[in-house]
């Protein structure tokens, strides 16, 4: 498959705390990344790792502090201009919150057209009402607000809205998270599907392992702004490498499980004002050694998948 | 003779509007027992423990109903039963954000116990370090928003333990935390019950989690209970299309499908509840007789039911 994103030592800096105590947080740090055309690329990792700062760069609405992405060949200037900003869209994890209470669906679906240009008169109304096609919403809905859409519902309209400009990227930002075990489902069949049918190209993030696992086809797992792991979701589930994502894995609740605290040490991963030397990962690892402490891991290939550790042929 | 045990009894909560939300839900827990309740938002599942609590939602009362805790009877709604704590999704509100963790704690356990400072100190250290906290003093300093949500919600946690309750009720305490955290507080949780004997209440809407701490599921639907029993039974052959339903989209890291499963439509509004089976506009296969009234289970009875009239005529495991 071609390429179409491509992310080249990405870093995106904080400045935090006031006055004479301004200090620089990190919070992605040197992300390289390719999303192949038509393919969904899921990105996982606990609160804090980075991975929804990662997702709002790569749309635009954080500025990289340094780094390149390039989509489709051409580089992304700092300040993107309409014209590429409507090729990368993102959806949200609370649809209530991403939608504007007081406009009709029909509103909320117009705006984008009108905004880029995209449809004027009776086209725009055939527009929209492709659009609810293609969410599988029903036109009765168009005068609906908000409030009254289900959560479900809800993310649909903002799956729509994405869609109506009809971008080559959509960024899925925990899509799923707010929404209940009976509309998870419909919203994942529906990316699926809307993969197949537009050869839409998706970054799905998630803490949800299951959901990665059954709708993306590859993987990349970050810890404190890094990648540590990526790969076929298939083979890197079946088969981590990186300590972490085997303590990711082993900590997912399942049905007739008891219950696997995970092996890692310390109650919390570290500051990221103040990362560990060497592998960030040390200081939760449980086989961490004197060369995790001063050398930094890089990335190699192993097997077919990309991991960051010592003990990446031993795992 | 028999654990003692925590029985709510009769539960009826209103809107302002007069609109029942639950109609007469019972449940009952014993010491050293989990009792998981699952369910859609809007179930009605939260809004039973903070009724239980005497603290219903805003914009609700409770109408009927009483609290027995052993043989203390108390009218549910009005006051907090006493050895009963809970611990809430969002811990942010449960933290007081104008006081330091340590002094905060203390100060409960002091009220409580009748302790000194300095014994109610040493006690909150004691409360951190059992719920996980590697570096208590540190955390002890500490106010709530300079935690994580992680180690905010173990500290909303030991909060409710610093009152050694023998229930706790416990709305969706991990549904915010990764799978690491997650994992650990359902094992602080699971020592809880079985060593110190806790009787635990533990709604979720994640099956796979209820699965892991429960001994017994309810499944609440629209305000009632419609299936009950062992977890494992109730989890592996689940009788009412709803319970099944909820099973079945469960997504499997270890034998991922090429589909999700979903119940298609919403679970209706408490306004539009009906006196029949309230499941019966999602249902996949509704029969005769699904408008006749029904009372909804009795939670207090742990043996395996639904209130599915065809329970017997769809095969276990179907989903819509």
């Amino acid at each position: 498959m071609r390429t179409l994103l491509e992310v080249e030592d990405l870093r995106v800096d904080f400045t935090v705390g006031a006055h004479g105590r301004r200090r620089r947080l990190r919070a992605v740090d040197g992300v390289d990344l390719v999303v192949r055309e038509g393919e969904i690329l899921g990105l996982v990792g606990e609160s804090g790792c980075g991975k929804s700062t990662l997702a709002r760069t790569l749309v635009g609405l954080q500025a990289p502090s340094g780094g390149r992405i390039s989509l489709g060949g051409d580089l992304l200037p700092r300040r993107r201009p309409a014209a590429v900003r409507k090729r990368i869209q993102m959806i949200f994890q609370d649809p209530g919150s991403s939608l504007d209470p007081r406009h009709t669906v029909r509103e909320a679906l117009l705006a984008p057209l009108r905004v880029h240009r995209l449809a004027d008169g009776a086209g725009e109304e055939a527009r929209v009402r492709e659009l609810m096609g293609l969410v599988e919403l029903p036109e009765r809905l168009l005068d609906a607000k908000p409030r009254s859409l289900s959560g479900g519902q809800r993310q649909r309209v903002a799956i729509a809205r994405a869609l109506a400009v009809e971008p080559d990227v959509l960024v899925a930002d925990e899509a799923v998270a707010a929404l209940d075990a009976s509309a998870t489902g419909a919203i994942l069949n529906l990316l699926a599907d809307l993969r197949t049918s537009l050869g839409l190209t998706v970054v799905f993030i998630s803490h949800d392992l299951s959901v990665v696992r059954g709708l993306c086809d590859r993987v990349a797992v970050m810890y404190l702004g890094r990648v540590v792991e990526l790969g076929r979701t298939a083979e890197i589930f079946a088969r981590p490498r990186h300590p972490y994502l085997q303590a990711l894995l082993a900590a997912v609740p399942r049905v007739g499980a008891p219950i696997a605290a995970p092996p890692l040490e310390g109650d919390e991963p570290p500051s990221l004002l103040d990362p560990p030397s060497g592998c960030r990962f040390r200081t939760r690892c449980p086989a961490a050694f004197d060369r995790c402490v001063t050398e930094e891991p890089a990335l190699v290939t192993r097997g077919g998948a990309l991991v960051a550790c010592h003990l990446a042929d031993r795992c | 003779m028999a654990a003692s045990s925590l029985e709510v009894e009769g539960l009826e909560v209103v809107t302002r509007a007069g609109v029942p939300i639950l109609d007469d839900l019972s449940f009952r827990v014993a010491e050293g027992q989990a009792l998981g309740i699952v369910g859609e938002s809007g179930s009605g599942k939260s809004v039973a423990l903070r009724a239980t609590m005497g603290l219903p939602p805003a914009g609700t009362s409770v109408r009927a109903g009483t609290v027995m805790v052993g043989d203390r009877r108390v009218p549910a709604g009005s006051v907090t039963p006493a050895g009963v704590a809970m611990v809430f999704q969002d811990s942010f509100t449960s933290l007081d954000p104008t006081m330091r963790l340590g002094s905060y704690l203390a100060e409960t356990v002091a009220r409580h116990r009748g302790a000194t400072i300095a014994a109610a100190r040493s006690r909150a250290r004691e409360l951190l370090r059992d719920v996980g906290m590697t570096e208590p003093e540190l955390r002890m300093r500490a106010f709530p928003h300079q935690l994580s949500g992680g180690l905010r919600q173990r500290a909303a946690i030991a909060l409710a333990l610093a009152t050694d309750p023998r229930y706790l009720l416990c709305d969706e305490p991990t549904t915010a935390l990764d799978v690491t955290l997650q994992a650990r507080i359902l094992a602080l949780l699971k020592a809880r019950q079985g060593a110190a004997g806790l009787g635990l209440v533990f709604v979720s809407h994640d099956i796979a989690v209820v699965s892991q701490i429960a001994d017994v599921v309810a499944v609440m639907y629209a305000g009632r209970i419609v299936e009950i029993g062992p977890t494992a039974t109730v989890i592996g052959s689940p009788r009412h299309p709803y319970a099944q339903a909820l099973v079945a989209a469960l997504p499997d890291l270890d034998r991922p499908g090429t589909r999700f499963l979903s119940i298609a439509g919403t679970p209706p509004d408490p306004s539009e509840f009906t006196a029949g089976c309230r499941f019966q506009a999602r249902c996949g296969h509704p029969g005769t007789g699904c408008d006749q009234p029904l009372a909804g289970l009795d939670g207090r009875d742990h043996r395996h039911r639904s209130d599915c009239l065809h329970e017997d005529t769809h095969p276990a495991g179907r989903a819509s």
